[in-house]
């Protein structure tokens, strides 16, 4: 029997194949548990048991408040196992424990007490303005059937984005982890079944993004698609969801700028631009990757940068101490490797970095020390292409407005931020650039409460936030006339002359 | 940009026929967790400006006009690896592969 099964129905359930594969720690290379390994018939059918619970199923039909005192609840559940939960996701995905706490596993649980808010205290009508003098009004309802697909990177806090929206506005969902990471989005789904939510709302299946991933996205009874992951799935899945119009949200790729300007902290703008790159490795959509720093400041922001960056301890995840653990897989290991090596054939200038850490304790893990390449181009590859690895170019910019220039001379438009001590000159950096989410003097600083989407092709659509729950919700206008006189409805004349 | 075939994506493509009826388009692109991959997909449109870059035996590659101009006069392999995690909506994930491109040996 496999460690983690499906979760269908309510139900935990082997994959009909009988197959499953195994998830690994990256500091390690350990196994940690085997999974059952879904394929289309198994998705067909956490599909269906969705569509009932939607259909038939007391989930839509429940108020606001009721659904919101289930999402609560699930928000509690998962503060309660904080240190498991946060210990499993470093165990799983190789990022920190300490980031676990912080951002993982207290920002899943936010995520949930956030949405049972909206759920309970957001309108679910409103008065429209009226049409012939008859009054309209608007109704929030739940889309209905959502597949979800999540990313490796932050597996707990990205599945939150997708389930606690989706479920607060009353859809049932099916979900989809990455298959290197699905381990906590299992968890989640044992919560999910602890307090009692209603059996086909919310259904986990893990397998191959292009048998299960497929169906999700096209199949006929599936109403909404919503993905975070890579520009071309995102374009796939557009495709796929075409030919039965459904909706879609997706959060794609990115290669975010983080503009210095010459009047910083030279301390405070180092170590927040690496941490703008280096958390968790890089390996996050809205990494400041590419820093664009005033010629004035050029030179010895480099050395501030360099001399920080090499206090950055890597080292077993679990140790609290630990400041970097491994890269995810030897995949992604292997595709830094080939973009530093890249840089340096580009003509970028290696300043600190550029190689696997040495030591005994490294020699099983997917680790690679962080690494900063200084005099890049903008139009050079690894200043274009989303490496999503430990890897900062740092670019100069004459001034502001050739700042923004460059910030904005990308494919993508996820996120950026502006280092200054001058914070309407900040402003006026920040409010040029096209993109979804700005930080001034600081970043990564994604919120339950604040909308993150993508310009360009960095995504569609919004999550978290009111926008975010929204996306969840048709908007159905209802026009009422009280009147039932034929002859005082002048907009019938246009058919009817006499 | 040219990207040359291997016998290993060669016999992905083979393999992937044996299970797919529909055309099949490989497409260099990614962002995000794939950062810039090849993807083999079944009936799928590339966009109108996008040019033909290589092929692997009847299957054309592809590639957005920003990344051929990125990329100048690269030359590339297409080839393949196991990865029995590999995401990616890539149709060969099915089969616990996954195409990769490489500098030619």
């Amino acid at each position: 029997m496999s460690d983690y099964q499906l979760y269908i129905d309510g139900q935990w359930t082997e994959a009909e194949s009988g197959e499953s594969f195994p998830t690994f720690n990256p500091a390690t290379g350990e196994k940690i548990a085997d999974v059952a390994k879904a394929g289309e018939a198994d998705t067909v059918k956490a599909i269906e048991a969705a569509r009932r619970a939607f259909d038939e199923g007391p989930w839509p039909r429940m108020s606001g408040k009721e659904r919101a005192d289930v999402v609560r609840r699930f928000g509690e559940a998962i503060f309660a196992k904080m240190a498991d939960l946060a210990a499993l996701e470093a165990r799983d995905g190789g990022g920190t424990v300490r980031k676990g706490m912080l951002a993982d596993v207290g920002t899943c649980g936010a995520t949930f007490q956030k949405f049972a808010e909206y759920a309970e205290t957001l309108p679910d009508r409103e008065d429209l303005p009226p049409a012939m003098g008859k009054p309209n009004y608007l109704m929030y309802e739940p889309i209905g059937v959502c597949a979800q697909i999540t990313p490796w990177n932050f597996p707990l806090v990205m599945a939150s984005w997708k389930i606690a929206p989706a479920i607060a506005a009353g859809n049932t969902i099916v979900l989809k982890p990455a298959s290197v990471t699905p381990l906590t989005a299992l968890e989640l789904a044992k919560i999910a079944d602890e307090i009692g939510l209603p059996p086909g709302v919310m259904n986990v299946v893990c397998g191959p993004g292009a048998s299960v991933g497929e169906v999700m996205a096209s199949h006929p009874a599936v109403d909404k698609v919503a993905f975070t992951g890579s520009t071309e799935v995102g374009a796939r899945i557009m495709q796929l969801a075409a030919p039965t119009v459904k909706k879609v949200t997706l959060e794609l790729g990115g290669k975010s700028a983080a503009v210095v300007t010459d009047d910083i902290d030279l301390d405070h703008a180092a170590k927040g631009v690496l941490f703008g790159t280096f958390f968790h490795n890089g390996q996050v959509c809205e990494s400041g990757t590419r820093a664009v720093v005033n010629a004035n400041v050029y030179d010895e922001f480099i050395d501030a940068l360099v001399e920080r960056a090499e206090k950055i301890t890597l080292g077993d995840p679990q140790n609290p101490m630990t400041d970097q653990g491994p890269l995810v897989s030897a995949g992604q290991l292997e595709t830094t490797e080939r973009y530093v090596a890249l840089g340096l054939e580009e003509g970028a200038r290696l300043v600190t970095g550029g190689k696997r850490p040495e030591g005994e304790e490294f020699a099983n893990g997917f680790y690679y020390e962080p690494t900063i390449f200084a005099d890049v181009d903008n139009s050079m590859r690894i200043a274009q292409e989303e490496i999503f690895g430990p890897v900062l170019s740092v670019i100069k910019a004459a001034d502001d407005d050739e700042a923004v220039r460059i910030a904005n001379d990308s494919i993508y438009g996820l996120a950026g931020a502006v280092w200054s001590n001058d914070v309407e000159r900040a402003k006026g950096i920040a409010e040029r650039m096209r993109t979804g989410t700005v930080w001034i003097n600081d970043h990564h600083l994604l919120t339950p409460d604040h909308p993150f989407g993508g310009y360009k092709q960095s995504g569609v659509g919004y999550e978290m936030g009111e926008y975010g729950y929204r996306e969840y919700q048709m908007k159905k206008r209802i026009h009422v006339d009280d009147d039932t006189n034929a002859a005082s409805h002048i907009t019938f004349s246009m058919l009817h002359s006499s | 940009v040219r990207v040359h075939s291997s016998p290993e994506a060669e016999a992905v493509v083979a393999a992937v026929r044996e299970r797919r009826r529909g055309t099949l388009t490989i497409t260099l692109s990614g962002g995000c967790c794939d950062s810039t991959a090849p993807f083999l997909f079944e009936d799928h449109l590339v966009g109108r400006d996008w040019l033909r870059v290589g092929a692997v035996g009847d299957v054309d590659v592809w590639a957005s006009p920003q990344l051929v101009a990125l990329w100048g006069e690269d030359e590339l392999v297409l080839s393949a690896v196991e990865d029995p995690l590999a995401e990616s909506f890539s149709v060969e994930t099915d089969l616990g592969r996954r195409l990769v491109l490489r500098a030619p040996s």
